[in-house]
């Protein structure tokens, strides 16, 4: 994967814990200094589940150093896109906002970073059966979500 | 999955674009680790085939199995064999040649020269263990000492190589795998032929004759390694060519 791209997907990573776009991208670049200084790096097998680990841990103590609260569903501006699609956004984002927060982050890694269920496995520190599981149950529960709210799926 | 779901989840974790500056600045600045040399040749060893590695060391068997049954025919069969290791050996360090990537690794991270220097490194490393086993193994008699058994074995394999090395040379694509596989054929040959044509000649030439040739052709193995290596910078390109 292109560094480019790698640091693009790692500062979304640490913008969804953290909600400071300044803060992610400290952040980010605090995890790549870390990452090359390592071994690891260059161990293609362990490059990118370390990398978001090295990122996961940074993000854990910057959130613990100053206590921040989660951030509040966004609002988006109604008159952008008033399309079936918007408003099945609209409601998929509400329905994200009230899980919890390992099947947030799952669901973040494995469909918006698009990272394979091995490294996934290995970032969470859960057995790929449990985040096979976690992950189909979300899905199920955003696709009752949709289908509640009368829209398509 | 629905794909307008997975565009919908997309857009469910909305995160502002990096600052671009900042990024491009800290990407270059970026200190990357060198690889060092023993993880380059451990890296390298990924790309050398497993059958290539297996094969090498199934010749063993053949030779495990006369040690007990054959004896005296031993050194012959083994020696008639040994072309083909170093056969593999030398078709794994020219495969870029063989499928048409020659030209296009000179221009990767890596120089084609360091590439083919380790992969060689590895295929003479796995060879040399090989050889080790097999000249203990092949020792037919308490009288012919293990020297002159190691050098038995190691002439047909240099002698294979230098020709070997030397065709990848001058020949360029596939050809030059069939010529090596005709003059490892052809070192086989000389072997079993000379079994027939002269029964002893392996154990009743001096010790040291085999001593001067496996040099010879040790030298000889070096000098093609080395303009094999050099002919792989040959490639730049001429700028007198151009205006």
């Amino acid at each position: 994967m292109d560094i480019e791209e790698l640091y693009d997907k790692v500062y979304r990573y640490c913008y969804f814990r953290l909600h400071d776009g300044q803060l992610a991208q400290d952040i980010t670049q605090e995890t790549f200094l870390r990452f090359f200084k390592q071994e690891a790096c260059l161990d293609n097998s362990r490059k990118l589940p370390y990398l978001y680990v090295i990122a996961r841990n940074l993000c854990v103590d910057e959130y613990r150093r100053k206590k921040t609260e989660s951030l509040a569903l966004q609002e988006e501006d109604m008159s952008c896109d008033p399309s079936e699609e918007w408003t099945d956004r609209f409601m998929l984002k509400a329905a994200v906002s009230g899980l919890p927060d390992t099947e947030r982050e799952l669901l973040f890694l494995r469909y918006v970073n698009e990272l394979p269920m091995a490294s996934i496995c290995k970032i969470t520190g859960l057995s790929r059966f449990a985040v096979r599981r976690r992950l189909s149950r979300t899905l199920a529960i955003l696709r009752e979500e949709l289908k509640n709210g009368g829209l398509s799926e | 999955m629905n794909k307008r779901i997975k565009r919908c989840i997309r857009d469910a974790f909305p995160a502002p674009a990096p600052e671009q500056e900042k990024k491009l600045c800290f990407l270059r600045t970026l200190p990357q680790p060198r690889l060092s040399m023993r993880r380059f040749i451990v890296n390298q060893a990924a790309y050398l085939r497993k059958w290539v590695l297996l094969l090498s060391v199934l010749l063993l068997f053949p030779a495990m199995i006369g040690a007990y049954y054959l004896k005296k025919d031993m050194l012959w069969i083994m020696s008639a064999l040994i072309p083909v290791l170093a056969l593999m050996a030398v078709a794994e360090g020219a495969r870029s040649e063989v499928y048409g990537m020659h030209e296009l690794e000179l221009a990767t991270r890596f120089s084609l020269k360091s590439v083919i220097l380790a992969r060689w490194s590895m295929m003479g490393m796995v060879n040399l263990l090989v050889l080790g086993v097999l000249i203990p193994l092949c020792r037919i008699d308490e009288r012919i000492s293990l020297l002159h058994t190691a050098v038995c074995l190691l002439v047909p394999y240099l002698l294979t190589v230098n020709i070997c090395l030397h065709i990848t040379r001058r020949i360029h694509g596939k050809e030059a795998i069939y010529g090596c596989m005709g003059a490892a054929g052809l070192v086989s040959a000389a072997n079993i032929g000379l079994r027939f044509l002269a029964a002893n000649a392996l154990w009743s030439m001096d010790t040291g004759r085999w001593l001067i040739l496996s040099v010879i052709l040790l030298g000889g193995m070096v000098y093609e390694l080395h303009h094999t290596i050099r002919q792989s910078e040959e490639y730049t390109w001429s700028l007198s060519l151009t205006d």
